[in-house]
C-alpha cells in the first residue's frame, strides 16, 4: 500500500527498500540519479541540498529515507513543467542570482518552500527562510531580490489563472467591461471625436402647439463658424421617425405639437457657433390651442392634435360577468389614482455621431435598438438600408428611454448632406425636452370581494398621457389593461384604457413599461379593501394570488413559473423577524406592503426577432454576436456568461460585439425585460451549435470520433484517453472566422383578446398574452412625522421572482437600482410642463434619489425556474421599480390613516393641519 | 477670443495650453488632454460626473473654468491607477458590482478617493455623504457604498 511501506518523490511512489540506510541525499543521487540536489558538506551545514518534504524545505542529508514513509518529497527537477521554467527559475536567471550555480537548487527549493506558504513575503521572511543556505558567490543581494521576483511572477500567474473562468449561469462573474469602466476608459458618444468634424445644434419649437408660418434661417447663417442650415425641406426621404406610428418629424415643416419638435439642424465648426446660430434662427408661428392633459384634450371641439382626433388606442377588455359580480360583492371598494409622468435621467445625455464615406452613413451613438435606428434613418436619408449602419456606442444607461431616437436621424442627415463627420451632443436640457418619458395616468378603481375575502369583481378605466406623439402609447395601454388588476386571481373583470395625445413631452417606454401605473393603483385597491376586511394585507393578497394554473385577467392560463405565492410568503417571514427600527425624524414608524408583476417579452402576438452568432477566431478567441444593448444591465456579460458555460470555454477569451445593425443580429428593442429569455435561449442554442461544429472539425482533422471530443477551457480533449487534441489558437488558425448563426423561436403568444372571455378560462394554450412573467412583493419600513411633513424609508425589503438568476450579483444590483428609481417615482420625482416648457427640466429638478437618500434594501430572491427560459431564467430588471411606490402609500396610511392617492407624494398629503 | 496660458499638473504631469478665456476645465481636459474618463452628465454642477480634484478638493470640472486651473495640480481618473495596477477602489468596484452603465463611475470613484484620503475610517453615513454630489441612475448606490466600505481601513480587502 502506498504511504505504508514506500514514499513520494516528485509524485512517483518509490518502496522503501527493507533495511534501507541512506540518507535521503544519498538516495536521490545515487538510486533515483536525480542529481539536481548538491552534496555541499553532507552535514547539514551548507543547504545545497535542500528539497522539500511535506511542504516543508528539508536537508536531504539529514533525513533518513527509512524515516520517510509516507513523505511526499519534492526535488528541483520536479519544478519546470512542460519545457517551462518555474517562475523562481526565470527570476534566478533573470536577476543575475546565479554565479557557480552549486547552492542554486537549494535556495530555490528553500524560497518555494517559503513562497508556496506566502505568497508574498517580504525582505526579512526570505532571509529567515534561506537562513540555512550558503552562497559563497553572490553575496545574497540578488538571491533574495530573485526570490521576491519569483513571488510576483507566481502571484501574477496565479492572478491570470484565476482569470481562465468557465462561467456558469448561477454564479457571480465580473461584468466584462467593468474594469474598463473603473478606469474611465470606454468610449461614450461624446468621447468620440473625428478629422474635420461638424457640430450640430437643434433649433427647437417654442411653442407646443402651432402651425408654422416661416423659418427664417438668414441670420443664422451669417454666424462666423455657422456651415449649414437644414429645414424640413432638405429632408430627402420621409421626414418622420416613431417606432409604431412614424409621424414624429425629424424637422418639423408645418406643424409643432410640443416644445421639443425640432425645426431647424444648425451644422456648424464648433459647438458655440452651432448653438449661437440656433438661437439666431426666427420662426413665426400661428398658434394653436394647447392642451396639457386627456381631460383638456378629450373635450368636445378641441383641436385636433393629429388628423385622426385625439384618442391614440382606446383598449377594452372583458372577463366573466362584472356588472352582476359587482352587485353580488360584499364589499365594494373605489378609487381613483394619478401618477405622474416620468423622466429617465440616464446619466449620460442623448446624442450621435455620423459618418458619412463611400455611400455609406455610420451613426454611433447610445440606443437600445441599432437595427431600429437604422430603419428610421435609412427611411430618413432615402437610403437602403444596407447603406446604414449603426453602432451602439457605450451607453451610460437607458431604461427605455433610448427606444425612439432624438438626435441620430440628424446626424446621419448632416454627415450625408455635407460630406462631413457630425457630432449632435444634447445638454441635459435638451435631452429632458425632446426624450419619451414614462406616461402619465389617471385610474378609477372599483374593486368587489365577498366576505371570505375573495375578489369577486374589478373595473378599472384609465386614462393614459401618451404626449404629443404616439410613440409607444399603444403597447403602454396594453399593458395598463392586462396588468390592471395585479398579479391576483379576478374572475370578473372590465378594463377600459384610453391613450390620449397631448401638448405633453411624447410618453414612451419607461422601465415598467404601463404596469407601475398601474401597479400603484391595484395595490392601493387592495390594501384598502384588506382593511375593511380587517383582515391582514399580506394574508389577503396570498388568499387571492395568481399561481400557475389560475387564468389572468386576460384569459392567460399559467404555466410554471409562477412565483408570486413564494415572493409573499418570503417576505412574510422576512417582515415577522424584523425588528423595527427608532425613529430618526421624530415621527412614527410603520410597515407597507405591495406586489406586482410584470410581462417578460413584448408578448401579445407581436412577432419576437432573436438570433446570436458565434465566431472563432485566428488567435483562439471567440467573438459573440448579440444583437441587445448593454446599457449598464450587463447583458454583455450575461450572454458571454451563458456561451462560455455551454460551449465550456473561457469566459474571457469570448469578446462580445453587441447591436451593431452590421454585424448582428437583429433582435428587435431591447426592452421589456426580453433579452435574457430571447437572447439567452438563441446565445444557448448557438452555442450548443458552434461547439458541435468545432468538435466536427477537430474530428475530421484528427480522425477521432466526435463523440469522443470535448472542448474545455482552450483545449480539445480526447475523452477516452483525457489527451489535449488541438487548441482552440490552432484551430482558429485552421478555420479562421468560421461563423455560426441561430435563431431561437420563442414560445407563441397571442394578442390580447378582445372578445369576452368567460370567467374560468379552460382551455389551455389560448390567450397566451406573454411567454414569461415575473413576479414580486416588497415591503417597506417607513417613519412619518405628521407635524412637520416629514417621511423617511428606512428599510426596503424587495422578494423577486426571477426564474434561474444568470449572475446573482447583477439581479441583486438590477434591484436595487430599481427600487431606487421606484423610491424616486413616490418620494420626489415629477415631470409636467409649464406653459409648454418642462418645469423639471435639469437633474436638480428632477429630485432623482441621491445616495444620502437611499435606505437599506434587502433582496430576498425566489428562483422559480421558467420552463422555457435559458436555464430557467427568465428576465427581471423591470419590476423592482413598481412595487415600492403603492408599499409606502400603504405604509403612510398604515401610520396615520390617510388615502393618497397620487404619486410622488407631497408634505401636505400627510401633513397634520393645524385646525 | 482673447487666449489664456494655462499652466498646470495633471496626473503627475505638467502641461502648458492656451486656451479661450470662458474655456471650462472639463473641456480643456477632454477635448484638449484626451482624459475623456471624466464625463458631463449635464454641465451645470447637478451630477458629479464631472467631479476631478484640483489641488486635492473635488470640484465639478464643468463649472471651473480652465484659466482657474492655472498653477494647480489636477487630478482625474485616469491618474486613480498607476499603470496596470488598479486603485483599491476601483479593484472593489469591479469586484463589488458598483458599475453599471459606468458614466457615473469615474467621478464617483474621485469622490470616495477624496473621502478616504481625508477620513479613511468614514462610516455609512459619511460615505453616503462624500458620494451625495455623484448622481448615479443605475445602482441604487447600495453597491457602490458597500465597494467603499470595503477598502476603509481596518477592513478586510484593504490592501497597502
Ligand atoms: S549537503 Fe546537506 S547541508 Fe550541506
Ligand atoms: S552561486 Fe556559487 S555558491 Fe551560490
Ligand atoms: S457635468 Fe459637471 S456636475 Fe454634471
Ligand atoms: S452606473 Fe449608470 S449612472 Fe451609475
Amino acid at each position: 500500500m502506498p504511504g505504508e511501506t514506500g514514499f513520494w518523490i516528485n509524485g512517483i511512489e518509490k518502496a522503501i527498500p527493507k533495511g534501507e540506510t541512506r540518507n535521503l541525499l544519498e538516495f536521490l543521487r545515487e538510486e533515483m540519479r536525480l542529481l539536481g540536489c548538491k552534496d555541499g558538506c553532507s552535514e547539514g551545514h551548507c543547504g545545497a541540498c535542500t528539497v522539500i518534504v511535506d511542504g516543508k524545505a528539508r536537508l536531504a542529508c539529514r533525513t533518513m529515507v527509512s524515516e520517510l514513509k509516507g513523505a511526499r518529497v519534492e526535488t528541483i527537477e520536479n519544478l519546470a513543467k512542460n519545457g517551462e521554467l518555474h517562475p523562481l527559475q526565470v527570476a534566478f536567471s533573470e536577476t543575475g542570482a546565479i554565479q557557480c550555480g552549486f547552492c542554486t537548487p537549494g535556495m530555490i527549493m528553500s524560497a518555494k518552500a517559503l513562497i508556496d506558504k506566502n505568497p508574498d513575503p517580504s525582505e526579512e521572511q526570505i532571509k529567515k527562510a534561506l537562513q540555512g543556505n550558503l552562497c559563497r558567490c553572490t553575496g545574497y543581494i540578488k538571491i533574495v531580490e530573485a526570490v521576491k521576483l519569483g513571488a510576483r511572477y507566481i502571484r501574477e500567474q496565479r492572478e491570470e489563472k484565476e482569470k481562465d473562468i468557465i462561467a456558469r449561469v448561477g454564479e457571480n462573474i465580473v461584468k466584462n467591461d467593468a474594469v474598463a469602466k473603473a478606469r474611465g476608459e470606454p468610449f461614450y458618444v461624446d468621447d468620440l471625436f473625428r478629422e474635420n468634424m461638424l457640430y450640430g445644434k437643434l433649433h427647437l419649437s417654442n411653442e407646443p402647439h402651432a402651425r408654422l408660418i416661416q423659418v427664417d434661417i438668414e441670420e443664422a447663417l451669417q454666424v462666423r463658424g455657422v456651415v449649414r442650415i437644414l429645414t424640413a425641406k432638405d429632408i430627402p426621404g420621409r421626414n418622420a421617425f416613431g417606432l409604431k406610428i412614424p409621424h414624429q418629424p425629424v424637422l418639423a415643416g408645418d406643424k409643432v405639437r410640443f416644445t421639443g419638435d425640432p425645426i431647424a439642424l444648425v451644422l456648424a465648426e464648433s459647438k458655440e457657433a452651432a448653438k449661437e446660430g440656433a438661437e439666431k434662427i426666427k420662426v413665426i408661428y400661428e398658434k394653436l390651442p394647447a392642451y396639457f392633459s386627456p381631460t383638456d384634450s378629450l373635450e368636445e371641439g378641441a383641436e385636433k392634435i393629429h388628423a385622426g382626433g385625439n384618442v391614440l388606442t382606446e383598449l377594452k377588455i372583458k372577463k366573466g360577468d362584472p356588472e352582476k359580480a359587482m352587485q353580488e360583492a360584499d364589499i365594494v371598494v373605489e378609487g381613483e389614482y394619478t401618477t405622474p409622468f416620468g423622466e429617465h435621467a440616464y446619466l449620460e445625455p442623448d446624442g450621435g455621431l455620423a459618418e458619412y464615406l463611400d455611400g455609406l452613413i455610420t451613426v454611433w451613438c447610445p440606443n437600445q435598438g441599432a437595427h431600429q435606428f437604422r430603419e428610421m434613418i435609412a427611411a430618413s436619408l432615402n437610403l437602403p438600408l444596407e447603406k446604414v449602419r449603426v453602432i451602439t456606442t457605450k451607453t451610460g444607461g437607458a431604461f427605455g428611454g433610448r427606444e425612439e431616437p432624438t438626435v441620430q436621424i440628424h446626424c446621419a442627415l448632416g454627415a450625408m448632406l455635407t460630406g462631413r463627420p457630425v457630432k449632435i451632443i444634447l445638454s441635459r436640457e435638451e435631452t429632458i425636452r425632446m426624450s419619451t418619458k414614462r406616461h402619465a395616468a389617471k385610474m378609477h378603481y372599483r374593486t368587489g370581494v365577498n366576505k371570505e375575502g375573495k375578489i369577486i369583481a374589478g373595473e378599472a378605466k384609465i386614462y393614459s398621457d401618451t404626449g404629443a406623439y404616439a410613440s409607444l402609447g399603444e403597447p403602454v395601454a396594453l399593458r395598463h389593461t392586462a396588468f390592471a388588476m395585479g398579479p391576483y386571481v379576478v374572475p370578473n373583470v372590465k378594463v377600459q384604457t384610453f391613450s390620449v395625445y397631448t401638448n405633453n413631452t411624447p410618453a414612451g417606454a419607461f422601465r415598467g413599461f404601463g404596469s407601475p401605473q398601474v401597479n400603484f393603483g391595484a395595490e392601493l385597491q387592495m390594501d384598502r379593501i384588506a382593511r375593511k376586511l380587517n383582515m391582514d394585507p399580506l394574508e389577503f393578497r396570498l388568499k387571492n394570488a395568481l399561481e400557475e394554473g389560475e387564468a389572468t385577467i386576460t384569459g392567460h392560463i399559467l404555466g410554471g413559473g409562477v412565483g408570486f405565492k413564494e415572493c409573499l410568503k418570503r417576505l412574510k417571514e422576512t417582515l415577522q423577524k424584523e425588528k423595527i427600527p427608532q425613529p430618526q425624524i421624530g415621527g412614527k414608524m410603520g410597515i407597507g406592503i405591495a406586489g406586482g408583476y410584470k410581462n417578460v417579452g413584448m408578448g401579445a402576438g407581436l412577432p419576437e426577432k432573436t438570433g446570436s452568432g458565434l465566431q472563432i477566431n485566428p488567435d483562439g478567441t471567440l467573438t459573440l454576436f448579440v444583437g441587445c444593448v448593454d446599457s449598464g444591465q450587463g447583458s454583455d456579460t450575461a450572454m458571454a456568461q451563458i456561451a462560455s458555460g455551454v460551449l465550456n470555454c473561457f469566459f474571457r477569451d469570448i469578446k462580445v460585439v453587441s447591436a451593431d445593425s452590421a454585424l448582428t443580429p437583429d433582435v428587435g428593442v431591447t426592452t421589456a425585460s426580453r433579452m435574457v429569455f430571447l437572447s439567452g435561449n438563441s446565445v444557448a442554442g448557438c452555442a450548443r451549435e458552434f461547439k458541435e461544429k468545432l468538435i466536427g472539425e477537430v474530428a475530421e482533422k484528427k480522425k477521432i470520433e466526435p463523440a469522443d471530443l470535448d472542448l474545455k477551457g482552450r483545449d480539445f480533449l480526447k475523452k477516452s484517453t483525457g489527451d489535449r487534441v488541438m487548441t482552440l489558437k490552432e484551430l482558429g488558425k485552421l478555420i479562421p472566422n468560421l461563423r455560426h448563426d441561430f435563431v431561437y423561436q420563442p414560445p407563441e403568444t397571442h394578442p390580447l383578446s378582445l372578445e369576452d372571455i368567460p370567467e374560468k378560462p379552460i382551455e389551455k394554450g389560448e390567450n397566451h398574452l406573454h411567454f414569461a412573467y415575473c413576479f414580486g412583493a416588497q415591503g417597506v419600513i417607513v417613519e412619518v412625522n405628521e407635524g412637520k411633513g416629514k417621511l423617511k424609508v428606512h428599510k426596503v425589503f424587495a422578494a423577486h421572482d426571477v426564474g434561474r438568476q444568470v449572475n446573482p450579483q447583477g439581479v441583486e444590483s438590477q434591484i436595487q437600482g430599481g427600487v431606487a428609481m421606484g423610491l424616486g417615482y413616490v418620494l420626489s420625482e415629477n415631470y409636467f410642463l409649464k406653459d409648454g416648457f418642462p418645469v423639471q427640466n435639469n437633474l436638480a429638478r428632477l429630485k432623482i434619489l441621491r445616495a444620502r437618500d437611499m435606505p437599506e434594501v434587502v433582496s430576498i430572491i425566489v428562483e422559480d425556474n421558467h420552463p422555457e427560459g435559458p436555464f430557467g431564467a427568465k428576465g427581471m430588471a423591470e419590476l423592482p421599480g413598481g412595487p415600492v411606490a403603492p408599499a409606502v402609500v400603504n405604509a403612510i396610511y398604515n401610520i396615520t390613516g390617510k388615502i393618497i392617492s397620487r404619486l410622488p407624494v407631497q408634505p401636505e398629503d400627510f401633513r397634520e393641519k393645524d385646525e | 477670443m482673447a487666449k489664456v496660458k494655462v499652466e498646470f499638473k495633471v496626473n503627475g504631469r505638467e502641461y502648458s495650453r492656451e486656451v479661450e478665456a470662458a474655456t471650462r476645465l472639463l473641456d480643456l481636459l477632454r477635448n484638449e488632454l484626451g482624459l475623456i474618463g471624466t464625463k458631463e452628465g449635464c454641465g451645470k454642477g447637478e451630477c458629479g460626473t464631472c467631479t476631478v480634484l484640483m489641488d486635492g478638493k473635488p470640484v465639478n470640472s464643468c463649472l471651473v473654468l480652465a484659466p482657474q486651473a492655472n498653477g494647480r495640480e489636477i487630478l482625474t481618473i485616469e491618474g486613480l491607477s498607476s499603470g496596470d495596477r488598479l486603485h483599491p477602489l476601483q479593484d472593489a468596484f469591479i469586484k463589488k458590482g458598483a458599475v453599471q452603465c459606468g458614466y457615473c463611475t469615474p467621478g464617483i470613484l474621485i469622490s470616495a478617493y477624496y473621502l478616504l484620503k481625508n477620513n479613511p475610517r468614514p462610516n455609512r453615513d459619511d460615505i453616503k455623504e462624500g458620494i451625495s454630489g455623484n448622481l448615479c441612475r443605475c445602482t441604487g448606490y447600495v453597491k457602490i457604498i458597500e465597494a467603499i466600505e470595503s477598502v476603509t481601513e481596518g477592513r478586510e480587502g484593504h490592501e497597502e
